[in-house]
């Protein structure tokens, strides 16, 4: 695709794209782990890095390495399905919104409005705690979902009022295109490249939003992911004992998973609009 | 009359990167002027025939995407002449507002909003005069905003306070402070109703009697050149297409589009159906080969499409056409 | 006056309306779970392997239903905790029994606040005039070189930062303490206390002016390219405005403008990273008191701190939106 070897030319996106790539195989790694990833003291504890154990081994007897790719297995998980059911949760809110106007969006955008200003994550908190028991990888994202619709509804919303006011839509209702089919067909290639890169943020958000919630203790500490390893690292003091490996893996690897994400997410959308804009100029002159 | 700016075939393209390949477009193609002192100059045309980018290549001011292609523009400074696009930016900084100064078109925003207007006038002043001399001038300007028939007041309002009128005259109040010897006003009556037209013009008028310097006035309005100007350039397409007296340029326009342009105004008992050229001017990035007037010229022949014709004398005018030589002058 | 009544009130009005929908959210939301806090707790109890009779069960549950409000009907619900955040009283700690939540929060907040003030006005500032010369300048390498750090360090959360710093600042190079500080009672009033206050808020600071400043950043280089290209910028340069002189006063000082506004929208992120900060270097504030009644199951304590800080945030919105027109000339005149 021609679109993606002019993405490439990016480096944000070049480095961003391998970067990721390479986190997703690790996940995918850990289908074949030698080691089941919740049982604690199958190999011996606190082993420093070695050819047995690449990343050495933590206080729980597990091995850091094959935790590891479970644990970006999980956070992903987590984060898809708090990214792409916030997406949906979004693109309604921000359509019907955007499209109607009137007491409909005011109320929508008041109840988004709303759930900025609070200190959304305060609350999140709080419903984790009373959900402690069930706090499994599906309902942590559902959870982080329900919270994390609340800003792009609104962008999104922007968006559909400005296409809202373009030609198209006027001709296009005239026609007599029935406003459901309408809004869908016409409106999605545009707010597309919107959708997507907020996408990629909710993502980023969720994976960060995992890891407070791992260390408040409000999710199933025995599951690894990015949050639980790193909980658990601190819990066992892993710093002060001097097992740099078992708390550096999490961190690190966030670290390299938020910033590909970052990367991948602004060079796509740069690509996506400039041309977009330049293709407009272009059909004028 | 000695001129005090000339330019010499200047050209000037902004140089445009695109996804598809360079875009150059050429807005200043090839201009020849000489401007006298002591004048309303005035500079017609439709928009997008180059005018304000010409201004901008008058005043030095050239940053990319604009860039100078060839041609100098010469001001005539204590006698000598200076090539201005020659000198080093310090020193046609110093001549800014000390020699030539500018009114730009649409005087809505040329104010910066968070500052009051006195703060502005001595931004200004700051880099051109010394400390005691400013607080001099400001007084001065203070006299010169009365004279204009505006409250000195004014200079503690800020921008958004004043209605588009008063800000356009505080802004030739700005241009006109050090005494210019030329002062380029780029459409300075757009955007205002016809009363605040009329004192801007008056203004504009008045000033240039006591200063006795020249005003370039650059307006699409043909009705303003009538009244104001005493010589005037007609510009299409990045060329200067005629030049001359205004009056005979009204008596005897001898470029197609000139008569087009005249013969668009309106006038009192003539209710004929007024025609504009047929058509609209061509893209400066896509010149048509030749004069770039020809497919829009009902006159148009052979040569128009093959070659540019260039600027000549017809007695006390300047034409851009072949037809003069077959004298087919048309007259309103 | 006008003004008065054009500007001061709808905010008024706003900040009062802001509060009472968060308040009444934190008060439903997680009515919604359909979770009972008590059989919460008493559920706890009973894992730790202490065996009460249903008599001293039932009691217990009547006790904590009337501390946590829960008594009722809903709506009696509703009225009761009005009626507690207007006097301040958020019920006993259940970890600290049986010691006030208002109590701790009393002794806790001003902590959060200190260091939500100072890094927020911090990272604004320093990001916004970094951010702004930077964006003057986006030609110099210097600006493009600053660009690609700044896209390393944006995307990363304020726990793995802080969690970075902490390693690299009180472990690697042991600079600073690990443990945060700690607050006692009666502490004199000495230069040894600052210095203790000042190593001990180092490092939080740090990390939030850090990835505060980072946004500020972006933003005001984006904000700044676009004022640069307004018409009264081009015309001060024309007319030969000193460069320093059009950076600050033309391009910064207009750039500035949607900054604050963007800054009042941001407060409730920020708000909850400095918690999030506090956390991690176990700072004395509202976010090492969260830690310890989430990981306690101090439902109490952790209401509390939500309803404060909910005041807190929109309280610093409404001193920002009163400083506005302060600073914005077309507000204040007509």
């Amino acid at each position: 695709m021609e679109a993606l070897r002019e993405l490439f030319r990016d480096y944000r996106f070049a480095v961003g794209f391998v970067i990721f790539l390479f986190l997703v195989a690790l996940a995918f790694l850990s289908f074949a782990s030698p080691y089941d990833p919740i049982r604690q003291l199958q190999v011996p504890r606190d082993r420093p890095p070695s050819r047995a154990h690449i990343l050495g081994t933590n206080s729980k007897g597990q091995d850091v390495f094959w935790e590891a790719t479970f644990s970006i297995r999980n956070s992903l998980i987590i984060a898809l399905i708090a990214g792409l059911v916030s997406r949906i949760v979004a693109i309604l809110v921000g359509f019907i919104a955007g499209y109607r106007g009137g007491t409909l969006d005011r109320v929508l955008m008041g109840l988004a409005d709303g759930l900025l200003v609070i200190p959304l994550f305060l609350i999140l908190v709080m419903v984790a705690m009373l959900l402690r028991g069930s706090m499994t990888l599906v309902n942590t994202g559902l959870l982080l979902a329900f919270f994390g619709w609340a800003w792009d509804a609104r962008t999104i919303r922007s968006q559909i009022l400005s296409l809202r006011e373009r030609e198209f839509t006027k001709t296009s209702a005239l026609s007599g295109n029935g406003t459901m089919s309408l809004v869908i067909r016409e409106y999605l290639p545009f707010t597309t490249p919107l959708i997507f890169s907020t996408l990629i943020n909710n993502i980023a958000w969720a994976i960060g939003m995992e890891i407070v919630l791992a260390i408040l203790g409000l999710v199933r500490l025995e599951i690894p992911t990015l949050g639980t390893t790193l909980q658990w690292a601190i819990t066992y003091q892993a710093m002060l004992l001097g097992h740099w490996w078992w708390i550096s893996t999490p961190v690190v690897l966030t670290i390299l998973l938020l910033v590909a994400l970052y990367w991948l997410s602004v060079s796509v959308s740069e690509y996506l609009d400039p041309r977009m804009r330049i293709q407009r100029i272009g059909a004028r002159s | 009359m000695l001129p005090v700016i000339r330019a010499e075939d200047l050209q000037a393209f902004y140089v445009l990167e695109t996804p598809r390949g360079k875009k150059v477009v050429r807005a200043v193609n090839g201009v020849s002027l000489v401007i006298p002192e002591n004048t309303v100059y005035g500079l017609a045309g439709e928009s997008g025939c180059g005018k304000t980018t010409l201004l901008k290549v008058l005043l030095g001011n050239l940053e990319p995407p604009l860039r100078h292609f060839g041609g100098r523009v010469l001001y005539r400074v204590d006698g000598e002449y200076l090539d201005a696009l020659a000198l080093p930016e310090g020193k046609r900084q110093k001549l800014r507002w000390t020699y030539i100064s500018y009114i730009p078109q649409g005087s809505m925003s040329v104010f910066n909003p968070v500052a009051k207007l006195r703060t502005t006038f001595m931004d200004f002043l700051e880099s051109h005069v010394s400390e005691k001399m400013r607080q001099e001038l400001l007084r001065h300007a203070e006299e010169h905003l009365e004279r204009l028939g505006l409250s000195p007041k004014i200079l503690e309002a800020y921008p958004h306070q004043l209605s588009g009128g008063m800000r356009q005259r505080v802004a030739i109040a700005l241009a006109t402070l050090l005494n210019p010897r030329v002062i380029l006003a780029d459409e300075p009556t757009t955007a205002l109703d016809v009363v605040a037209q009329r004192a801007v013009l008056q203004l504009l008028f008045d000033i240039q009697r006591k200063l006795r310097n020249t005003i370039v006035l650059v307006t699409h309005d043909m009705g303003i050149h009538a009244t104001v100007t005493t010589r005037m350039a007609i510009m299409y397409a990045g060329r200067i297409v005629e030049e001359g007296w205004t009056q005979d340029i009204f008596t005897t326009p001898l470029h197609p589009y000139t008569q087009y342009l005249i013969r668009s105004l309106p006038r009192i008992g003539d209710k004929r159906l007024r025609e504009s050229a047929p058509g609209s001017p061509p893209s400066l990035a896509q010149l048509p080969p030749g004069c770039p007037f020809h497919p829009r010229c009902p006159f148009a022949f052979e040569r128009c499409r093959e070659e540019v014709p260039e600027l000549e004398e017809v007695g006390e005018q300047k034409v851009a056409c072949f037809l003069r030589r077959a004298s087919h002058v048309v007259t309103s | 006056m006008r003004f008065v009544r054009d500007y001061l009130v709808p905010r008024l009005v706003q900040y009062v309306l802001v509060v009472f929908c968060g308040i009444t959210a934190v008060f439903f939301i997680p009515r919604l779970t359909g979770q009972d806090p008590v059989l919460e707790i008493i559920a706890q109890i009973q894992a730790q392997g202490a065996s009460l009779d249903p008599l001293a069960v039932r009691n217990l549950m009547e006790t904590l239903k009337e501390l946590y409000g829960l008594k009722g009907s809903l709506f009696e619900q509703y009225l009761t905790m009005w009626r507690r955040v207007f006097t301040f009283d958020f019920g006993p700690s259940f970890f600290q029994f049986p010691t006030p939540v208002a109590q701790l929060l009393r002794i806790y907040l001003p902590w959060t606040i200190g260091l939500f003030a100072t890094s927020t006005v911090l990272s604004w500032a320093l990001g916004n005039i970094i951010g702004g010369i930077a964006g003057y300048f986006s030609g110099k390498s210097w600006s493009k070189i600053l660009d690609a750090v700044i896209m390393v360090i944006r995307p990363i959360p304020h726990y793995i930062f802080g969690v970075v710093l902490l390693i690299l600042f009180a472990y690697v190079w042991p600079l600073f303490p690990a443990r945060g500080l700690s607050i006692g009672r009666g502490m004199a009033l000495n230069l040894e206390l600052v210095l203790a206050i000042l190593r001990g808020s180092f490092l939080p600071a740090l990390t939030l002016v850090i990835l505060g400043g980072v946004v500020w950043f972006q933003q005001m280089k984006l904000l700044v390219q676009n004022v640069k290209r307004e018409d009264f910028v081009e015309y001060a340069r024309v007319g030969g405005v000193k460069e320093r002189r059009v950076v600050f006063r033309y391009v910064l000082k207009n750039a500035m403008l949607p900054q604050v506004t963007q800054l009042a929208l941001a407060l409730g992120q920020v708000f909850s990273g400095v918690l999030i900060v506090e956390m991690v270097f176990s700072y004395p504030g509202m976010g090492l008191l969260l830690y310890r009644g989430v990981t306690r199951g101090d439902y109490n304590l952790v209401m509390g701190i939500t309803v404060l800080s909910i005041l807190t945030i929109a309280t610093a919105v409404l001193l920002l939106d009163l400083l506005y027109p302060l600073l914005d000339p077309r507000i204040r005149h007509r």
